[in-house]
């Protein structure tokens, strides 16, 4: 084997190639490099592969110019290069798989051209080298890309839908006064080819358009939208149902549900569900009041979320609650359910406390969430501590940032229940607490925290005891040097030297005096060696 | 692809869950246990589990709790509660467990627990950011430090060795691949014959007591996962490698600007990996001299075959615990 190039050259791509300088001569090149290419797959001999004289000039320019500094690619990129040029159409596709793996302009501009290959192999091969570089698509380059939609080969089709949104992302967005969404600003042949891919004879490619739709920021005509809604493949016509049925006409989007309901398929009815609940219209409330009773718990639970938010009752609230916890699993509506509550006003209050006790924790996450949102400030402080015992980090900090933005509301019985919680991160707290606590209190509450088990509450005491000049706080820091742990130790020497006093010195050399074997000895020799040779301030 | 017929299965259940208390939950179902350090709404892959339960419950006469019930960690009592615990390597960033903790781990497993460890096999080119983890199931036959390093201190006589091709594992209910018919032709001969051969995977146990106690794969979560419509909730690429016209020759010779690592064979030989961009393998030179490209296919049939697969192999890790 010969040795790597890169063995004997510096390996960071970052360190070869001037980044500013090299982005910008690869989105030029990426640019123009597309921008003459044919609409449709050459039928040129890959033999006889001429660049227009322009995309030629800029491309010798920029390599030139990157070549400044001997990239470590250029000799591998051009040889990749060279074949591509003048090989059969094994090399030329080859040639393309390992230009697929630098990201430099003149590679970029061989994938942009090998898309019109006259060959589906090569083509193919462009579009799966350019998907995977993982760098911005320019948006020359994506509309060649997206000309792959109409492919005469099925498998180059397939693979372009797939990765049909990420490509799209180049084109920009835009909004006129009268849309009620942005839409994305394509070249009109281009918009064609996408409108066009969404009645794609196969089914793949469909599934994919749908799929992606919600990305594609693009326009379709209603009897598309129809034509989905009824497309032979279930899967395609369910997926088109929430983002179709809302861009149908009043009259349409009414005929279209009524049909939909009445498919077996329980998904077609979920996801009228979901279509319809930000309708006003008569006729789909009239439908959503159908699907409550539906015999699947997840269609009625939406249709009954959706009349909750227009119409938010306790009683209507205990119904969903009632089916959602019928049928335990799987539920994408819970957020939106416990979210709900908040709907209600005071009387969701006893909602929430009811999913705080879930033994998910997720439910309980965004019932804390929304308890504390709607109903933190003014909640009883003796409920919110017990919740301090729950299992999750995550819902204990939420309580603790309660009781940090109301310290006033804890009695120093809530702050002791605190200190004592068998949970480290709030006993911790319970020492940052003390920062706001009156002096005698604030001393008790340190000097127990100083005996915790755990280290970090520990550390958070000894913070706070330097930091309120507890009377003794300097003995206790000194003192707190006799234990063999480095975080105590850096703590307590961190602020005894800050800002030492005679006292302070007098404590570290009886301590070293005493202590000639303790770890920390040679740190507070130094420090006292520099203390004496301090010059004393000009009077 | 085939099954075994399920009260084959059965009949197996019924003596492992004699030892346990089962579990789970007030419906006499018997409950998962997932170990989610932190926050658990930000765990990887968060639809995986309840998809996979969810398939089982439906295609086997297995039933199982929907929800997996969420552990923060080894020390929480409720571990012995369910005999099989999940646990996503990523979902789990300190790996030098407290005392309690290893205690509790221990006797779980000396209990006749199970513990399976997702992308708990995550090659060295994938260490160095834990998301490279999750993005790439890589077929590799090394544990990972930390997980060795935490299973030689509870039981130090012991190691973690590869799980045969023909172990009963991979036949346990699923066997065999799933029809590649709709696959790509250019990726049909790597995935048959060397990525997944006869629906094999990379798996790594350690046995206690002459049963797989603990086992650890590659990640296989990434295709589990099922959106509200029974859609597959994420997409995954294929990497396959690839000859071609002159690349084996190109590619000896290729100019890198990325890291190089070495990846452990089934056999024990080394493939050498280049990798351009973290993370991301793009070529490499096999043990019998020959150098291959890594390509990245993106595709819808691609990206269903591979759930389908490692759905399978997740349905028979779950069932095999259950049943041996």
């Amino acid at each position: 084997m010969r040795e790597k190039t890169s063995a004997i050259r510096p390996t960071s791509f970052d360190l070869r190639l001037p980044a500013a300088k090299g982005i910008a001569v690869a989105v030029l090149l990426v640019a123009v490099g597309t921008l003459l290419l044919p609409a449709q797959p050459s039928t040129e001999s890959p033999d006889s592969v001429v660049l227009p004289p322009e995309i030629q000039a800029l491309l010798e320019q920029a390599q030139q110019e990157m070549t400044v500094g001997d990239p470590y690619w250029q000799e591998t990129v051009e040889r990749a290069l060279e074949q591509f040029r003048n090989g059969n159409t094994d090399q030329r596709r080859s040639s393309i798989m390992l230009l697929g793996k630098y990201p430099v302009p003149p590679a970029r501009a061989a994938m942009t051209e090998a898309l019109s290959d006259k060959d589906a192999s090569v083509r193919r091969a462009a579009l799966v080298s350019l998907l995977e570089t993982q760098m911005p698509i320019a948006s020359q380059t994506g509309g060649q890309m997206l000309r792959l939609l109409a492919d005469p080969e099925v498998s180059v089709r397939r693979i372009a839908s797939s990765s049909v949104a990420m490509i799209v992302q180049q084109f920009p967005l835009s909004m006129n006064p009268t849309d009620l969404q942005p839409t994305r600003s394509f070249p009109e042949g281009i918009r064609q080819i996408l409108q066009n891919a969404f009645r794609d004879d196969d089914v793949t490619v469909r599934r994919n358009m749908v799929g992606h739709f919600p990305y594609l920021q693009l326009e379709l005509p209603p009897e598309t939208l129809v034509a989905l809604l009824h497309d032979p493949d279930d899967e395609v016509a369910i997926h088109a149902v929430r983002w179709a049925l809302p861009r149908l006409g009043e009259k349409l989007l009414a005929q279209e549900s009524a049909k939909l309901i009445e498919r077996e398929n329980p998904l077609f009815r979920l996801e009228v569900a979901k279509g319809l609940q930000n309708s006003a219209s008569p006729a789909a409330r009239q439908i959503l009041k159908k699907l409550e009773k539906d015999p699947d718990p997840a269609v009625a639970i939406e249709a009954m979320l959706a009349h909750f938010q227009r119409q938010p009752t306790s009683e209507l609230y205990k119904d969903l609650l009632d089916r959602f916890h019928q049928n335990p699993g799987r539920n994408d509506a819970s957020q939106r359910i416990i979210f709900s509550a908040q709907l209600l006003g005071q009387a969701g209050e006893p909602f929430l406390r009811e999913w705080l006790q879930s033994e998910n924790p997720a439910y309980r996450q965004y019932a804390a969430q929304a308890y504390l949102n709607g109903y933190g400030r003014e909640a009883d402080p003796d409920f919110l501590l017990t919740l301090l015992d729950d299992a999750s980090p995550v819902i204990r900090q939420q309580i603790l940032q309660t009781f940090l933005r109301n310290p006033r509301t804890l009695t120093s019985e809530h702050r002791h229940q605190i200190a004592t919680s068998r949970y480290p991160d709030v006993r911790r707290f319970a020492a940052q607490m003390a920062a706001t606590l009156p002096a005698k209190e604030a001393e008790n509450l340190l000097m127990e925290l100083l005996l915790d088990e755990s280290t970090e509450v520990r550390v958070t005491a000894l913070q706070q005891i330097a930091n309120r000049r507890i009377p003794g706080w300097e003995e206790i820091l000194v003192l707190s040097l006799h234990e063999e742990n480095p975080q105590i130790n850096n703590t307590s020497l961190l602020w005894l030297t800050r800002q030492p006093t005679p006292e302070i010195v007098r404590l570290l050399t009886e301590f070293a005096e005493n202590n000639p074997n303790s770890s920390v000895r040679p740190r507070i020799d130094q420090f006292l060696q520099q203390f004496q040779n301090r010059k004393p301030a000009p009077k | 692809m085939k099954r075994l017929p399920i009260y084959f299965l059965l009949s197996l259940l019924l003596v492992p869950l004699a030892h346990s208390q089962n579990a789970g939950a007030e419906s006499g179902e018997l409950r998962i246990t997932q170990l989610v350090e932190g926050n658990p709404l930000h765990r990887n892959y968060p639809n995986a589990l309840p998809s996979l339960i969810q398939h089982l419950n439906e295609v086997s006469t297995v039933r199982l709790y929907p929800d997996p019930l969420f552990i923060e960690s080894f020390e929480d009592e409720r571990i012995f509660e369910n005999p099989i615990i999940y646990l996503n390597f990523g979902d789990r960033e300190n790996w030098d467990l407290p005392v309690r903790e290893r205690e509790n781990l221990k006797a779980f497993l000396d209990r006749g627990g199970f513990l399976y460890i997702d992308a708990g096999i995550t090659s060295e080119f994938l260490r160095g950011n834990s998301s490279h983890g999750q993005r790439h199931s890589f077929a590799d036959w090394q544990i990972h430090p930390a997980i060795e390093e935490l299973f030689q201190s509870l039981y130090p006589e012991k190691r973690f060795e590869r799980v045969p091709r023909s172990h009963p594992l991979f036949r346990v209910f699923y066997s065999g691949l799933p029809s590649p018919e709709e696959l790509p032709e250019e990726v049909v001969d790597y995935v048959v014959n060397e990525k997944w051969p006869q629906g094999t995977y990379s798996y790594l146990q350690l046995k206690i007591d002459d049963r797989i106690a603990v086992l650890a794969s590659p990640i296989v979560a990434m295709g589990w996962g099922r959106d509200h419509l029974g859609a597959w909730a994420n997409p995954i690429a294929f990497r396959v490698l690839e000859g071609g016209a002159g690349l084996s020759d190109q590619l000896e010779t290729a100019a890198y600007g990325g890291e190089r690592y070495e990846a452990t064979r089934e056999d024990g030989r080394a493939d050498v990996i280049y990798a351009q961009q973290p993370g991301r393998p793009s070529w490499v030179q096999e043990p019998d001299g020959q150098w291959r490209i890594f390509r990245y296919y993106h595709s819808r049939e691609i990206s269903e075959y591979a759930h389908q697969f490692y759905t399978q192999l997740g349905a028979n890790v779950l069932i095999y615990s259950l049943t041996h």
